[in-house]
């Protein structure tokens, strides 16, 4: 739970607030690259962190990232128009390269605009098929962090989603970080039970049981052991649950790490960034890199989509389209057929019930357990780290390096005590300790 | 209006959480937990509707007690 100022701070991400101010400290994966197929195509306009922008490409193919409204008298940008060299105001034909530089005033002509000003534009980069932006202060801009699917070939991609929420974006980090609900909620896609494929290409074996030899593996443990632990960049937290393997008693862990402020990795291969278009929405982008994709036919691929995201109908313009009134897009005809929620989709049924705590969650009502704890644990980093900002303290970043080595594959652990040097042992130099570690050190956990 | 940074009860719940963890870990049971008077207001503040309606004060399942020997900041579970 959490006093109500204190979910105040954390869910509110606007202008002057203190989560708005350390959210815009790190680069926003703001839009997909094929937001922007075309040189010189059409502007597109970008809600983020409760402002609005403007992003368009240049006839190089270069991305411009503005305010939305034009200095000159404040039209909206995102009906400009896209020349080769620069996106023109229709307004009054001022036109701005993607550095900001005003190229042409029609409407003054001396040159003292041009020479004196540039137009509000922030630093972009475009890396892994996305578009990224940062709002923060020039002189605190931090590196961009080079995340493994930067690297990876394009066949190697499963998945790269993005869906809109009407939600608070807490409500879906939340989602994804607690791997706790997993094998509830999802049940009918993820399931307790696990069994190989005679050609090995079972997609739900891969993702739950991998390193596991046997025929079947169950999982019907939903009350894990947990234990959480500070990185540098954010928190780990290790899951082990009892399970068998051919019937045979096993101890199976996973580690879900979440990278501050808005990154959840449960695989190293995983990445689910939930980025905050305002207070009430969220966009969802996830991208999935798995080999096997390359291998897959357009058939089978699209059943891995539909799996994991849902019917293409549950969207619209890249919004998930039902609110209350359609029960969030649960299907009571589909839970009396069998299914366990009545939503078809991994995706949309984290999402569903993120969307069925209202638009920005009242955590004063809440009663936590101890399962919850890095749902507790992020809350708290990003509180501190918020407040800490507020005090003139950056927070700690990742730096440029190659980041193949942040998360960890789901596996058997022949040592549960052993969870983080099993299955993230590239987690190391990031750990922080915690207070009950250092005083318990005898008895703390082995690395 | 300047957003309140006081994060009293976030830092509690965490503090308590690990704790609890820990315990259960080394197989220590945990019977209630303590705070300090002013996190206990806290607290309660937040759940006041439903302890008019007559529930019992829990924090992670477990009995909260106000203690005046537990300082804010230093919650603790027994």
């Amino acid at each position: 739970m959490l006093t109500k100022l204190e979910n105040e701070l954390l869910t509110r991400v606007g202008p002057g607030t203190p989560m708005g101010e350390l959210v815009r400290r790190f680069w926003i994966p703001a839009l997909s690259s094929t937001d922007l197929p075309d040189p010189a195509g059409d502007p597109v306009r970008v809600r983020l962190v409760g402002e609005n922008f403007v992003a368009w490409r240049d006839g190089h193919g270069r991305v411009g990232f503005f305010d939305e409204y034009c200095m000159h008298r404040g039209a909206s940008l995102a009906v400009a128009k896209c020349h080769d060299d620069g996106l023109v105001c229709l307004y009054h034909g001022w036109k701005f390269a993607t550095d900001g530089t005003i190229l042409e005033t029609p409407n003054y002509k001396r040159s003292t605009v041009r020479d004196k000003l540039r137009a509000p534009v922030f630093p972009v980069q475009e890396a892994g098929g996305l578009i990224w932006v940062y709002l923060g202060p020039l002189d605190k801009q931090p590196p961009l962090p080079h995340w493994r699917f930067f690297d990876t070939p394009e066949d190697d991609i499963l998945h790269h989603y993005s869906g809109r929420f009407d939600c608070n974006f807490m409500q879906l980090l939340e989602g994804t970080i607690d791997i706790s609900h997993a094998q509830i909620l999802h049940q009918d896609h993820l399931g307790r039970t696990n069994i190989k494929r005679a050609n090995g290409s079972n997609f739900q074996s891969r993702s739950l049981t991998r390193g596991v030899d046997a025929e079947e593996f169950v999982c019907a443990d939903d009350a894990p052991s947990v234990e959480v632990e500070d990185l540098t960049f954010g928190a780990h937290a290790g899951f082990v649950h009892e399970a068998t393997a051919d019937g045979r008693p096993v101890k199976y862990g996973r580690v879900s790490t979440w990278v501050m402020p808005f990154l959840t990795m449960n695989a190293p291969t995983t990445f689910v960034f939930n980025v905050p278009n305002d207070d009430q929405t969220t966009t969802f982008r996830s991208i999935v890199i798995d080999p096997a994709a390359r291998t897959m036919d357009a058939e089978a691929r699209a059943l891995a989509n539909e799996k994991l995201y849902g019917p293409e109908s549950y969207y619209e313009n890249g919004r998930y389209r039902f609110g209350e009134a359609e029960a969030w897009g649960q299907d009571r005809t589909r839970m009396r057929e069998g299914s366990f929620t009545g939503v078809h989709g991994v995706i949309p049924e984290d999402s569903f019930v993120a969307l069925s705590m209202g638009p920005v969650l009242d955590r004063s009502h809440e009663h936590l357990v101890p399962a919850d704890a890095l749902v507790i644990r992020v809350r708290r980093r990003l509180l501190q780290a918020a407040r800490d900002l507020q005090a003139g303290v950056e927070p700690q970043m990742l730096g440029p390096g190659d980041l193949g080595h942040i998360g960890g594959w789901p596996q058997l652990l022949p040592d549960p005590n052993r969870w983080r040097s099993e299955i993230v042992p590239g987690h190391e130099p990031y750990r922080r300790g915690n207070t009950l570690a250092a005083e318990g050190a005898e008895e703390a956990s082995t690395w | 209006m300047r957003a309140s940074l006081d994060i009293t009860v976030a830092e509690a719940i965490d503090d308590l959480c690990t704790q609890i963890l820990e315990a259960d870990r080394r197989a220590r049971p945990v019977e209630r937990v303590r705070v300090s008077p002013r996190t206990y207001d806290m607290v309660a503040d937040a759940r006041r509707a439903e302890l008019i309606r007559g529930n019992a004060l829990l924090v992670l399942g477990y009995e909260v007690i106000s203690d005046d020997s537990v300082q804010t900041g230093q919650p603790r579970i027994e």
